[in-house]
């Protein structure tokens, strides 16, 4: 995670005003894309001036490669017992040569197999990023059937799961990313099929906003995970929990000691004690108080202040610096842009439109023929260079193209590639002038 | 006593948590039904006595011990529960067609205990299926053979323990055509021959690797590379895992029996093979068994020389035959294509039955257990307000294990386990057309010019 830790990245900002002071931050990619790092939230020079622990937690995703293998999860759990075995092989191997080459064949310096390593001896747990039920049961297969300290994170079904979390003693961290309420449909003459199709809707609704308590009253610890949870929305469904059934002391406990004592920091942070981080929150009202605003924050120490208003929250830094909400037109990406892509049908083209969000860029993609937007995913600006993938629906079966490229004024100059055909296409690109 | 008995009670519900396989089992006296034996004839007005799960006794006159429920089934039939030996239900995915050997991977990684299909086929009078992967390459992942436990959501409660490994294989017009769409091999039925080959010459010399190490008593003796797509088919050439291969054509059928006599690879069951017919002296010599549709044809130019005849020519050749869905609607009648074996081929009433039961059961390694109405086995039975075999017979209870898991008088109106809250409320059809036809979910590729195509597919 360390090589894509950014120390500008807004995120960093938003996240602490939201009241969080350390994060356990996870490398984009598929199925194994690196190591996590446990961040404090605070304004660096450096990413070493930010880590606590740099090499935390196998991160793990059930991500495809579309196209090639592993595409999908029969793939994916036979890749991981494959890389597993090898890895234990490897690891004994490596450990033979150690203490004595001679005779022996040289250790290929495998770094995928490596990774491994840490994780079989235990002294590294695995993160699995899941989201459902199922998806949980998969990576726990995996541990029962490989052995690895396994935490699970981003969980948005765990009710059926509690005993076998209580059982097996797995670290949880719990999704923020919460369903939509359901609205029934405002119809007069609903019929009694309707009706009771919405109620079980709603039933389901309630089992999902009320897991956290569930969890709680079987004496589950848990965390929180943010995951790709927009900041401000954050407090507002950790508050949607603690109105289903959620005491204010396990919301609390939540975001505190339980994640410092699943991330194996709760010597130094988790509780205000002396001798402990000044990692600290100063709320204008009790923290789970439907107006309470984060007013200070202090991260190691480092104090930063929050201008409130009547307004939904939106400060500045204590030293001036422009807060998250960075102004558009400072950015030398943010806006509508004019692309043309060099298809083999011939160039088709539309308008690139450009936003930043709660410190995040999102982006959208029109077309000139008529067909449907395109939603840029992993809108990712650095050094110059823009990067962004999407996906275009063909016949029920989703292709994604990674466009990647280097903006130089107002000229985006880019490639764009389909990893399923091993074909790059030329993805040019004008800004407009405001 | 009353805490002690707490204790074990206690003690029972952690190892049920920490041992997911137990599963529920239950005791029932079916009285005075008739009884479809499937293996030892009909018997008229007979009780059927299930314990701990297993029939434990069938007969006249039986008395319920304490404590068990009776069911009266007079004038309704008992049978044993339908077993369809090819299904995609229950899985949350079911082709890895990246590449054109995929042994390492298994159904048994992706059971979807939530799919309710399930439901609707307990409905059919199903009590246990074979998921099996898609036929999008040569050789394709293992198979799963499950229960149908409706309403267990732990995926290890679904599964058949004990039933024995199998794999899919698919020949013909599915895996060329994933190949040619990708630019790569098998391209032809010649193609596919080889990829067979040359996958068990790499997992003969793979097998070599590994016996060398194992022979080797060098305490510093370094582990071969692990290979678990070449050690599954060293499984298979040691006949721990049984091979189902999708095929339709009798050269092809043929040329499949051909290679594993080369390699002494002794059982083949055939899916669909709908022209087994033409090669059933030559799959009766080799112990070659084989699945069928009772009639399904001419879908695509490989089953054109088809007929509904199949089976029965099959049976009275001497091939052990079933009848299977590969269908999440077909399944839920499938003692239907059983009867079609009566007015195309006469076949009697066990031996249609057994096409649906019995063989199946045998096919897949589990008629120790299941297929007839036999003291021993489980009492996962299926009871008809009629005759199976007539097309006014309707399943009224199915049971796994003793376990009613279905019955059509408490027949709720949404079965649902999970329901989206973000679902819309319009999504909600009896039937999803998707679940349809799963053989070649996944695997069609289409061209890179398709991509920015503006043509409606």
């Amino acid at each position: 995670m360390i090589e894509q830790l950014e120390v500008g990245n807004a995120g960093i900002g938003s996240l602490r005003e939201a009241g969080f002071a350390v994060s356990n931050v996870v490398p984009y990619g598929r199925m194994l894309p690196g190591s996590s790092a446990l961040i404090l939230l605070k304004d660096g020079d450096h990413p070493d001036d930010m880590i606590m622990k740099r090499d935390f937690a196998l991160f793990a995703q059930w991500v495809g490669a579309p196209g090639a293998y592993p595409g999908n999860i029969l793939g994916m759990m036979a890749k991981w017992r494959n890389l597993y075995r090898n890895a234990v092989q490897d690891k004994k191997h490596a450990e033979l040569y150690a203490q004595n080459p001679a005779g022996l064949t040289r250790p290929e310096n495998d770094r995928v197999s490596q990774a491994f390593f840490p994780v079989i001896s235990k002294q590294k747990p695995v993160m699995f990023n899941v989201d459902g039920v199922l998806d949980v049961r998969r990576a726990m297969r995996l541990r029962d059937d490989l052995g690895f300290p396994l935490i699970v994170a981003g969980v948005t079904q765990s009710w059926e799961l509690v005993d076998e979390l209580k059982a097996t003693n797995t670290p949880i961290f719990l999704s923020l990313d919460l369903p939509e309420e359901p609205k029934d449909a405002e119809k007069e003459d609903k019929s009694e099929e309707m009706k009771a199709l919405e109620a079980r809707r709603m039933e389901f609704y309630k089992i999902h906003v009320g897991q956290a308590a569930k969890l709680a009253e079987a004496g589950v610890n848990f965390g929180f995970a943010v995951g790709n949870v927009r900041a401000n929305t954050i407090m507002k469904n950790v508050q949607t929990y603690i109105d289903n059934g959620l005491s204010a002391d396990a919301a609390l406990a939540a975001l505190t000691t339980n994640p410092a004592s699943m991330l194996g920091i709760s010597q130094v942070t988790g509780t205000v004690e002396t001798g402990k981080l000044a990692n600290l929150v100063v709320t204008t009202a009790p923290l789970f108080t439907k107006d309470s605003k984060v007013k200070m924050m202090f991260v190691d120490g480092d104090k930063y202040e929050y201008e409130i208003k009547d307004t939904p929250a939106r400060g500045n830094r204590g030293n001036g610096n422009a807060g998250p909400a960075a102004a558009a037109g400072s950015d030398p990406v943010v806006g509508t842009w004019t692309y043309v892509m060099e298809t083999p049908q011939g160039e088709q083209g539309g308008k690139m439109i450009i936003k930043r969000e709660n410190g995040a860029y999102t982006g959208t993609l029109t077309s000139n023929d008529g067909a449907p937007d395109n939603t840029m995913n992993n809108v990712n600006f650095r050094d110059g260079e823009l990067a962004f993938d999407f996906s275009v629906d063909a016949g029920g079966q989703s292709i994604e193209l990674v466009v990647v490229g280097s903006v130089t004024g107002k000229t985006y100059d880019a490639q764009a590639s389909v990893a399923a055909f091993n074909v790059s296409i030329a993805f040019t690109a004008t800004k407009d002038d405001q | 006593m009353k805490a002690k008995n707490i204790i074990v009670s206690l003690l029972l519900v952690l190892c049920t948590s920490a041992y997911a396989q137990e599963v529920p089992k239950g005791d029932v006296l079916f009285k005075g039904g008739t009884v479809l034996t499937v293996s030892n004839g009909n018997l008229e007005n007979t009780d059927v006595l299930v314990r701990d799960g297993k029939i434990a006794r069938i007969g006249k006159n039986l008395s319920a011990p304490r404590g068990v429920e009776t069911v009266d089934i007079t004038g309704k039939f008992l049978m044993p529960g339908v077993i369809d030996a090819h299904s995609h239900i229950a899985g949350s995915a079911i082709n890895e067609g990246t590449s054109q050997v995929t042994a390492e991977v298994s159904m048994e990684d992706v059971l979807d205990p939530y799919d309710v299909s399930i439901y609707r086929a307990l409905a059919g009078g199903v009590t246990s299926i074979h998921l099996m992967h898609g036929s999008a390459n040569v050789i394709g992942g293992q198979n799963e053979t499950l229960k149908l436990r409706w309403g267990l959501t732990d995926p290890d409660q679904l599964r058949f323990q004990g039933a024995p490994r199998t794999i899919k294989f698919a020949l013909g017009e599915n895996p060329t055509r994933g190949a040619r769409a990708r630019g790569i091999q098998p391209q032809s039925r010649m193609g596919v021959e080889m990829m067979l080959r040359n996958s068990f010459d790499q997992a003969i010399e793979y097998k070599k690797k590994w016996d060398a190490y194992n022979a080797d008593k060098n305490p510093r003796k370094i582990a071969p590379e692990y290979d678990l797509r070449l050690q599954t088919l060293v499984d298979i050439m040691n006949g721990d895992v049984w091979v189902n291969c999708h095929s339709y054509r009798a050269d092809e059928i043929y040329m499949l029996m051909k290679v594993f006599s080369d390699y002494n690879i002794p059982r083949i069951n055939f899916q669909h093979a709908n022209e087994a017919y033409k090669v059933a002296p030559e799959l009766a010599a080799f112990g070659a068994t084989a699945s069928v549709f009772a009639d399904w044809w001419a879908y695509k130019l490989e089953v054109y020389y088809s007929t509904a005849y199949n089976a029965a020519i099959l049976t009275e050749n001497g091939v052990l035959t079933s009848i299977n869905s590969d269908d999440a609607e077909l399944i839920r009648h499938l003692w239907h294509e059983a009867a079609k074996t009566q007015k195309y081929g006469n076949l009697s009433d066990d031996e249609a039955l057994a096409l649906v039961t019995l063989n199946p059961a045998k096919q897949l390694g589990i008629d120790n257990r299941v297929g007839s109405i036999e003291v021993g086995k489980d009492a996962d039975v299926v009871v008809f307000n009629a005759h199976p075999l007539s097309v006014y017979a309707i399943p009224l209870m199915t049971y796994v294990d003793g376990i009613k898991y279905f019955d059509k008088e408490n027949d709720k109106k949404d079965m649902r386990i999970y329901v989206d809250p973000e679902s819309s409320i319009e999504e909600v059809t009896l039937f999803n057309r998707e679940d349809m036809h799963r053989c070649m979910e996944g695997a069609d590729v289409l061209s890179f010019e398709d991509l920015f195509s503006n043509k409606k597919r």
